[in-house]
């Protein structure tokens, strides 16, 4: 018995509806080979960002308990760690859409192939390519929304691009385990670089198979392979130009152009650095602040005062601040050493501490760091940056700053320090 | 065994194996999921991003560039990739940073950056302006140096931008 019939309907299920003379095995072997690395090196930095939390401790975890797979204490050096491996994670999805682009372009005939099911291989190896195609431009398309604060979804953002990316990479390593060895076939039958060398007048078409994704009636070309991957090329330079500065700074960050905080920073003066929530924003007002003096919970609690701390033994340093949407800052921090902070309340060896805003309401308003990043000697409850009293939007009247640590969890608006042994 | 799997399934068991695995994964996401208030939302949206991708980014991007050399002049060098290369470059950053061109995003950088959003419009229409202009300059060079300039007399020109990809056959 037939499912379909024998002949496809007219229009893209009929193969002879495809006619470009470069999509065919080899150039999507080629264009998979290239960005198979830059996509393992945007998951890789991503769950490696998704650790750097420490979703082990406190309240840190964001993903429900047993979604974690890859918990570990993250380190405090170096540290412009969290800087890079955040900066590399968004830098690379964002300069590698136009080689997803690409490559789904040059496989697009697949998706109208006739019959639409052949057996029950084709059926599950098609279902699993809804995992691979729609999870892939799921996560660069949440990634970069969120680079942008851009939220058209009703879902938690980190829950959904975090678990896209399960699906995503596992059906990668099925798909390149699948389709292995038409890569290796495209590369012996065709050479792996052979077809760059191929000019306008001596590109052709790969010859027609069924089920392939060759056309049985190319068109005459009008651009070369290579020249189709150098407007690839074109595409993601251009994006990286434009993107990168974000995350290293330098003369490069006013190229910045498209980043909401790529080129942007509030005012003049030692705080003008770009700010992740404003004051404002966090309901942290100078009614709120006014009269403030930290709590400092412990086996010996107390209460010390803005001017006490300033009369403590500060240390300074210049600490970065990365933020999960890729961009960084780094700064001259002054402040109470958190180990000192611990001393005082009476667990010298804590083996953690809960932070706490001043912020009433929304998310990481709290973060639990970890007894290594209490014991670095550069963990700061810092007070000044750059020689001068915190802003109110860099987290006056003190904020913490850890080497490596996630921007978000550098608490602004310190209210209370909780040492656990 | 195997050849008979080969025959009701139409693969080797590794191919079973293997998918097997992912849909267990999957499963495992889904179950991860399930108490999430939205994750049939986010299937939607993960099924709608491909849909949207296939179906209607492709098709109308293919479109404008069957569009593009119908409607270019048959030059005696071609310009059509000199057009393409505008074309694809400011494509995708429209793909990419349409939502702070577009104003999407203008409430959150306000409340949370601080900044008043900068004319990333102005800046994508600037930076389509240079591409342009680069791209004009490079055919001009191109095409004064192979001493072919103008448009082409003869009809029988096989390399010209009057080809036809991925256009349904008449």
């Amino acid at each position: 018995m037939r499912l379909f019939p024998e002949q496809p309907p007219p229009g893209p299920t009929r193969p002879g509806f495809w006619r470009s003379p470069l999509r065919g095995r080899w150039l999507t072997s080629f264009l998979g080979t290239v960005l198979f690395p830059v996509v393992l090196l945007v998951g890789l930095t991503g769950f490696l960002s998704h650790a750097a939390y420490n979703p082990g401790l406190g309240d840190n975890a964001i993903v429900p308990a047993g979604g974690d797979i890859l918990v570990f204490d993250w380190p405090t050096s170096p540290s412009w760690l969290y800087a890079a491996t955040q900066g590399f994670h968004v830098i690379a999805g964002i300069v590698a859409m136009p080689l997803l682009l690409a490559k789904l372009w040059s496989v697009v005939p697949r998706l109208f192939g006739w019959p639409p099911i052949r057996n029950p291989a084709h059926a599950i190896e098609r279902l699993s390519l809804v995992g691979l195609v729609g999870g892939g431009l799921f996560v660069f398309m949440t990634g970069i929304f969120n680079a942008q604060l851009f939220y058209p979804w009703p879902f938690n953002f980190v829950v959904a691009h975090y678990y896209g990316a399960w699906v995503f990479t596992a059906s990668l390593v099925l798909h390149v385990g699948v389709k292995l060895p038409t890569m290796r076939r495209a590369y012996r039958e065709r050479g792996a670089l052979a077809p760059l060398r191929d000019s306008l007048a001596e590109t052709t078409a790969e010859p027609f198979e069924p089920d392939g994704l060759s056309s049985p009636d190319p068109a005459a070309p009008t651009i070369s392979r290579r020249g189709l991957l150098g407007l690839v090329g074109a595409a993601t330079t251009t994006l990286l130009i434009t993107s990168v500065g974000q995350s290293i700074g330098g003369p490069l960050r006013r190229l910045a152009i498209f980043s909401p905080r790529g080129t942007g920073a509030i005012g003049d003066g030692p705080n003008a650095f770009p700010v992740n929530k404003t004051a404002a924003t966090a309901k942290v007002t100078e009614t709120v602040v006014a009269g403030w003096a930290l709590e400092l919970l412990g086996p010996r609690p107390r209460t010390i005062t803005r001017d006490e701390l300033l009369a403590m033994d500060l240390a300074t340093h210049e600490l970065p601040i990365a933020c999960v949407e890729g961009w960084s800052t780094t700064q001259r921090w002054t402040g109470v050493r958190l180990r000192d902070l611990a001393a005082l309340a009476g667990a010298p060896e804590a083996s953690e501490v809960q932070v706490e805003s001043l912020q009433k309401k929304g998310g990481f308003r709290q973060a639990t760091l970890s007894a290594d990043q209490i014991a670095d000697e550069r963990s700061l409850l810092a007070l000044m940056v750059n020689d001068a009293d915190l802003s109110m939007d860099h987290g006056f009247p003190a904020r913490i700053i850890v080497p490596a640590l996630p921007g978000v969890h550098n608490t602004k608006w310190v209210a209370s320090l909780e040492f656990r042994s | 065994m195997i050849g008979r799997l080969r025959g009701a399934y139409g693969e080797g068991p590794l191919h079973l194996v293997g998918h097997l695995a992912f849909f267990a994964i999957t499963a495992y996401v889904v179950v991860q999921l399930a108490d999430a208030p939205s994750a049939l939302t986010i299937l939607l949206w993960i099924v709608g991003a491909a849909l949207i991708h296939d179906l209607v980014l492709v098709p109308v991007y293919a479109a404008a560039d069957r569009a593009l050399r119908g409607a270019l002049p048959r030059l005696r060098t071609p310009i059509v990739n000199h057009v393409r290369f505008v074309g694809v470059v400011s494509g995708t950053l429209l793909i990419v940073w349409f939502p702070v061109m577009f104003g999407k995003a203008d409430g959150n950088i306000e409340r949370n950056a601080g900044l008043t959003p900068d004319d990333y419009l102005i800046r994508w229409l600037a930076v389509t302006a240079g591409l342009a202009v680069l791209s004009t300059l490079a055919y001009a060079a191109r095409a004064l140096r192979a001493g072919r300039v103008g448009r082409v007399e003869e009809r029988d020109d096989a390399v010209g931008p009057a080809a036809d990809e991925d256009a349904p056959r008449a």
